[in-house]
């Protein structure tokens, strides 16, 4: 199963549409989006607008790739499954968020093992065909640091 | 002799990575009295420590004036039932207002910007200055003797390609 996530304020509906449109191409029939409160629905996919945070776990556990925006929430918690993801930023010229840093982070993480980043949407259909299924995302975001722990806890301390 | 009392610590946050960065900050915790705000009913199962309070807002962005106010209010609230000595968030708009309302009433105030903003600090975390009274950056290229401070980010290898540039990578 792929599962498409895009969280769960503003809709993204350019990646959502680009992987249905595949989907459609390809006659695959495995293809989950959710897709935030928006109008368009797909039409080849099955989908949710909204989720909860203990399905979203289940659904990720099940699926071989997951194709998400670059939100920190979603790829840290993507990260704790070992699956394959496909990134694409969210771009403020758009108003599918507040300013660039989805797309700065896209930039920095294209190297990534595991981890495809497509800056677009004409980007993902390309990789959607040469995705390596197998290839699991070499990311270990590690713990916090313990500088910040000690610094807030001596704050909180006072 | 009488144990100090517990600092009674508000955490607030919104939803999605502002709460994965959040539950990273538990540890910092420690020996506090707990209180977490966030925005959705199923993040509770987060929690390290069940027995803490648990406090559910709406979501609001800055892009909705009416969803701000009704937030606000709602913020008031909570901040009136816990009467926090401290309120540490990560953020965004919950957090912010959390901090506004908390620190007119003499609690100590910890903002931590977001790790997913990398190139400059958040519009809520700017906004969050002047109501903090801790100011910190995950980001070392965006710490400035003015502040933000900066003392290393709650996922000490998030990132990072092309970084050396500015810095931040610590990976």
């Amino acid at each position: 199963m792929i599962l498409v996530t895009v969280g769960m304020q503003v809709p993204f509906d350019r990646l959502c549409k680009a992987v249905d449109d595949w989907a459609g191409r390809r006659g695959r029939d495995d293809v989950f989006i959710q897709t935030g409160e928006t109008e368009w629905i797909p039409s080849h996919s099955e989908y949710t607008r909204m989720i909860r945070p203990d399905e979203f776990r289940k659904l990720m556990e099940q699926a071989q790739l997951l194709v998400m925006h670059v939100g920190v929430g979603s790829i840290v918690t993507a990260s704790e499954y070992g699956t394959p993801m496909l990134l694409m930023p969210r771009r403020e010229s758009l108003h599918e968020t507040r300013n660039d840093h989805q797309y700065h982070a896209a930039l920095r993480m294209r190297n990534t093992e595991g981890m495809s980043i497509a800056l677009d949407e004409d980007d993902v259909p390309r990789m959607l065909d040469e995705i390596d299924w197998k290839k699991k995302p070499e990311v270990d975001f590690g713990s916090a640091s313990p500088e910040l722990i000690d610094r807030v806890s001596r704050f909180l301390e006072k | 002799m009488r144990t100090p009392k517990k600092t009674r610590l508000l955490a607030v946050s919104s939803g999605g990575g502002h709460w994965v960065q959040l539950q990273r900050m538990s540890e910092a915790f420690e020996g506090c009295d707990v209180s977490w705000v966030t925005v959705r009913e199923g993040y509770r199962v987060d929690l390290k420590n069940q027995s803490d309070r648990f406090f559910v807002i709406p979501d609001a962005t800055r892009w909705n004036k009416v969803g701000l106010v009704f937030l606000l209010f709602r913020v008031i609230l909570v901040v009136i039932r816990v009467r926090p000595h401290a309120i540490v968030t990560t953020g965004a708009a919950p957090g912010l207002l959390a901090l506004m309302v908390g620190k007119m009433l003499g609690c100590r105030t910890c903002w931590i910007d977001s790790i997913a903003n990398m190139e400059e600090m958040s519009l809520s975390g700017r906004k969050a200055r002047r109501w903090a009274s801790l100011w910190l950056t995950q980001w070392s290229h965006l710490s400035t003797e003015e502040g933000p401070e900066y003392h290393g980010s709650v996922l000490q290898n998030f990132c990072v390609e092309d970084a050396g540039e500015q810095g931040g990578c610590e990976a």
